[in-house]
């Protein structure tokens, strides 16, 4: 029920006369007409004004609607008792009881429940979009068992992706390698989407508007990744009034503010910093250190210029700090880690709307990055590979309905970097997929193994602009997107030894869509797409100053059926063509690093999607996929680094009532590949057994099953509202093989099992 | 993202979930057959010098153990060529065989030696097999080679600080323990906590060019084995205390555990040292 706060401003004698009960307001028929009833209705919890809420008097026989800012005045309404009825299609209808007087204005502010805006919806199912694409909307995501209501977690419950170790965050799609997907922030690219792999989101979730994983196939605004494409939209800052948020959990801290000043300005400011330093020592053992660290901003300025011009400053970045020191349990000497990682973004946004229904959005951007600072201390050995990146980009797009049959786009895709590469490493340098390795990969230094030193930079500058038309023909049945970017990559190295290089990429690219009836639709794409090696992999000393960029083509085909308005089926099959991949030399007289490797990706996904539905919205996700790899020629085909035959993920959310909310997720995926140990010899001077590897990625971990639960419970009082929330992983604490650990002489084999049975426990307050 | 962030991840896992002391005390704990290490004398030696090796290899099922040495002549990444780990025999010339042998370091050119490690230093590697009637072990040795002096140093004395020859170093005693030859008398349940002592002149002073800290002291690591009871730590610095508690695979009263501590500095020296405990 509603609550209802009424205003008098003063008490008259007419008023106590008449006040007292129903009943004797019957007995007197005299009809009076009291002052104006003047209200306005906002929503409980956020104290959003709610425009187009009829308000109706008693039987209905006087109603009005609320304006724009949920106010209204019903004028003439007869002293006494009256009961208000509160009705539109967003908020649960409320009926609220008013003592109307005479001489005595009524003033009355009535907060409602507002339905759950979940939009689950698929961005991209209109005729004039891309062809393969899957939105999710972050308060739908907010829900999803497992991901702890951190939006970008939501997006690995997709088909496509293959699901990280250690719930972590890496974003392998389609079979790609992991840095072959390109993670967007309005438009701008940022290097990473997460903290220490997988533990929360760098982009505050609760200033994200959508998420959006294109899996390939996908457009000409976006190149320079084989993979798929991560998009991430913000959106403006409320301006209906201050609002924000705080949450706190065992993981992190978080925080929101954001307001409108004026009728054209708003600002966002949000936070986040990690907590969980302080509770981890409970769990480790002697002798070992682990010390991470993490915190991310956000500062959103928006500013309305006009009706047809919008103006954006984005400030934001994360940083990671990590200290571990662990005994080698193959008795080697004790290791010390020091990671630090961060990024920072700069960005201006102006997006013009032309009277015709063009539109132009220009983003320039800045920012600096260090996507990876590794040291290592091991012995008296001690090592580091510090990348830093100081970066510039432009975009640009300009957006022309010609008419209803025909669209225009074209624009510029430019970035450009100054790239510092300082390492004293193994000459082997960091792990590259295809490598043998220890668990997952990871080597660590030798200090018996060969050390070199570097320090290289390198300037980049890749321009790239792009045209697209849409032809939609036969009433739109049919819709055709011939595209067309024309990628120019260049490399100059300064130091130590000057070199350039630079490749002009033509990237030709068609999407179809057919329309077959109301309820099905088939679409096809087919593009070419390029990738510049790593820019570290240009060393002279660690990799190959003449490297050229990697290709793929991606071929895309799949069928649409909206089997009710709320349930939408999709599947699709695709296969990607990978060439000129950077691979390791061999020869005796090969460089350290070569391209030439070649890859093919095939399989194919279906997606049954129920939007909000009586209280429940859920998907089922598969994906049947096989990724192989040949890193020379002559060489047999190998699996993929994370080649997950069957993806399967289901997952629902239900709303109960009294504010209650319950989801699940449960996945099922193939076990990843890995590379076994065949036998070992002890190395003396490192006191350690050194293993000998088998062929790479030859063997494959058990498959992986795992129930996650989460419940919330919102209680909403009218300014503000509280959330508690526990959320449960691995309910029926499944052990899941994330890699192999060996015995000290690797005779004896284990699995190192995934996260056991983990409650998260968390609060949230939003006003 | 990179791998080492999942790396990172799992250690996180490993360090939560089962890495527990008594897996890290599996490598000091000795059964059957077990290459313990190997010593050159001298252990950094140029082409032509005559150089001692002694394998210290032991098996507790107490069968007859042969060695055999042999060199790995295939081009080095600093660690052994892979070709001569696999099991072929491809690249590997024969030294010798026995615990103990000797041999005269053939002239060596730096692509068979491949760069230099962390410490500024060459080596070639020495395959060590060992067998006994039921099983085998396969080591490598990685021998000094001072083919070049290291900058500002000469190849030949005299020597400035930092620039010498790397030599052996040497355990004195260790604490509380009686030297080799007298047995300790021990029970079941009893914790030692011992010392390895260290000749003064074991931690050398050497060079490491191009570093911020150029001249670095050895850094000796001890390494403790027993074929009975457990050790917390597995290795441990090089005096710091290490402790063995007689608590499993305990021989019958009466019956002998056998201690031995090998010593390593960071260019290849080593040392050890063998004790035995009578368990009453």
């Amino acid at each position: 029920m509603s609550f209802v706060r009424l205003a008098a401003r003063h008490v008259v004698l007419v008023a106590a006369l008449l006040a007292p009960t129903a009943a004797r307001a019957q007995w007197f028929p005299i009809v009076v007409e009291a002052q104006p009833l003047v209200g306005e209705v906002r929503g409980r919890g956020d104290r959003v004004p709610q425009a187009n809420i009829d308000v109706l008097v008693d039987d209905g026989s006087r109603t009005i609607t609320t304006d724009a800012q949920g106010r209204f005045v019903l004028e003439g309404l007869p002293v006494g008792r009256h009961i208000v009825h509160f009705r539109g299609a967003d908020i649960a209808p409320a009926d609220e009881e008013v003592w109307l007087r005479v001489n005595l204005p009524t003033v009355m502010t009535v907060f409602v429940d507002v339905k759950p805006r979940y939009v689950s919806r698929v961005k991209g199912r209109t005729v004039l979009s891309d062809p393969i694409e899957q939105t999710i909307s972050s308060e739908e995501i907010r829900h999803i068992a497992g991901t702890q209501g951190d939006t970008l977690k939501a997006v690995q419950n997709l088909p496509g992706l293959a699901r990280a170790p250690f719930n972590g965050g890496l974003l392998a799609v389609w079979g790609s390698a992991l840095g072959d997907t390109r993670v967007y922030a309005d438009g701008v690219y940022i290097p990473t989407l997460y903290h220490f792999g997988g533990l929360r989101s760098t982009v505050n979730a609760s200033l994200v508007s959508s998420l959006t994983l294109l899996p390939g196939g996908y457009d000409v605004e976006h190149g320079r990744g084989l993979g798929g494409v991560v998009e991430i939209e913000t959106r403006a800052p409320r301006s209906d009034g201050i609002h924000g948020f705080a949450q706190l959990d065992l993981v992190d801290a978080s925080g929101l503010i954001e307001g409108g000043i004026g009728k054209r300005f708003s600002f966002g400011a949000a936070f986040r910093v990690s907590v969980l330093e302080f509770f981890l020592p409970y769990f480790l053992a002697e002798r070992t250190r682990f010390e991470p660290k993490y915190w991310d901003y956000q500062l959103k300025l928006h500013y309305k210029a006009s009706p047809r011009d919008d103006l954006d400053l984005f400030f934001f970045g994360s940083d990671d700090e990590l200290q571990v020191g662990l005994v080698d349990t193959t008795g080697g000497p004790f290791h010390e880690f020091d990671q630090h990682t961060y990024f920072h973004r700069g960005l201006f946004r102006w997006q013009h709307r032309f009277a015709g229904g063009a539109t132009f959005t220009v983003t320039p951007s800045f920012g600096y990055d260090v996507p990876y600072s590794l040291g290592v201390t091991v012995g008296n050995g001690t090592y580091n590979n510090t990348d830093g990146q100081l970066g510039w980009a432009l975009r640009a797009i300009y957006h022309l309905p010609i008419s209803r049959t025909l669209r225009f786009e074209g624009g510029l895709d430019y970035e450009g970097t100054r790239f510092t590469l300082d390492a004293r490493q193994n000459s082997t340098g960091l792990y590259r997929e295809g490598d043998t390795g220890d668990f997952l990969g990871y080597t660590a230094p030798n200090p018996n193994e060969a050390v070199l030193n570097d320090h290289t930079i390198v300037y980049t500058n890749h321009v790239a602009p792009f045209v697209a038309m849409t032809i939609a023909l036969f009433h739109q049945r049919l819709v055709v997107m011939p595209q067309f970017r024309l990628e120019t990559m260049t490399f100059v190295g300064t130091r130590a030894e000057s070199f350039k290089s630079s490749a002009v990429l033509p990237e030709p690219r068609l999407a179809v869509r057919v329309k077959l009836s109301s309820i099905v639709s088939l679409q096809a794409s087919v593009g070419v797409y390029h990738q510049a090696p790593g820019t570290a992999d240009f060393s002279r000393v660690f990799g190959n100053a003449g490297l050229e960029p990697e290709m793929a083509i991606h071929y895309v085909a799949g069928i649409e059926v909206k089997a009710t308005p709320t349930l939408h089926i999709e599947a699709q099959g695709f296969y990607k063509d990978l060439r000129n991949l950077v691979v390791r030399g061999v020869g005796p007289d090969d460089p350290l690093l070569e391209g030439g490797g070649v890859g093919r990706v095939y399989g194919g996904e279906i997606l049954a999607r129920q939007e909000l539905w009586k209280n429940f919205f859920g998907w089922v996700s598969y994906t049947i996929m096989r990724s192989e790899r040949r890193d020379h020629p002559g060489d047999p085909w190998r699996v993929f680094q994370y080649d997950q035959t069957h993806i399967l993920t289901l997952l629902g959310s239900y709303k109960l009532p009294h504010g209650f909310q319950v989801g699940l997720r449960f996945r099922y995926v193939t076990g990843n590949p890995y590379t076994p140990v065949t036998r070992a010899y002890y190395d003396v001077n490192s006191y350690a057994y050194v293993p000998i590897y088998g062929a790479p990625y030859s063997s494959r971990l058990p498959s992986f099953n795992q129930l996650d639960i989460r419940a919330d419970k919102t209680f909403s009082f009218n300014a503000w509202r509280l959330t508690l929330y526990v959320d449960i992983q691995n309910i029926y604490n499944s052990t899941s093989a994330e890699g192999v650990v060996y015995s000290y002489d690797y005779k004896r084999p284990e699995y190192l099992n995934g996260l056991p049975f983990l409650p998260v426990v968390g609060a949230r307050a939003e006003f | 993202m990179r791998a080492h962030s999942l790396m990172l991840i799992a250690v996180v896992a490993a360090l939560a979930g089962g890495c527990t002391e008594e897996d890290l005390s599996d490598a000091s704990f000795v059964s059957g057959l077990r290459i313990l290490g190997a010593q050159a004398e001298p252990p950094e030696a140029m082409p032509g010098d005559t150089v001692k090796l002694t394998a210290w290899v032991v098996d507790t099922k107490g069968g007859n153990i042969d060695v055999t040495w042999s060199a790995c002549m295939l081009p080095s990444n600093g660690l052994a060529n892979a070709g001569c780990t696999d099991g072929s025999g491809n690249g590997l010339v024969a030294l010798g065989s026995g615990a103990t042998s000797s041999f005269v370091v053939p002239p060596l050119d730096a692509d068979t030696l491949g760069p230099t490690d962390a410490t500024a230093g060459v080596y070639l590697p020495i395959v060590i097999h060992a067998s006994a009637p039921d099983a085998s072990a396969d080591a490598i040795y990685r021998l000094r080679i001072r083919i070049s002096a290291p900058p500002g140093c000469t190849l030949l004395p005299p020597y400035d600080p930092g620039c010498a020859p790397n030599h052996n170093p040497s355990i004195d005693r260790i604490d509380p323990l009686l030297d080799e030859g007298t047995p300790n008398v021990t029970h079941e349940g009893i914790s030692w906590a011992m010392i390895a002592r260290y000749s003064a002149d074991s931690a050398e002073e050497y060079e490491i060019p191009s570093t911020t800290q150029p001249i670095v002291f050895d850094r000796l690591t001890t390494q403790w084995f027993a074929t009975a009871g457990t050790f917390p730590n597995q290795p441990v610095g090089g005096t710091a205390v290490q402790k063995l508690t007689m608590d499993r695979a305990l021989p019958p009263s009466g019956g002998t555990i056998d201690l031995w501590v090998v010593g390593h500095d960071d260019r290849g020296g080593t040392t050890m040292a063998h004790r035995i405990f009578i368990l009453q």
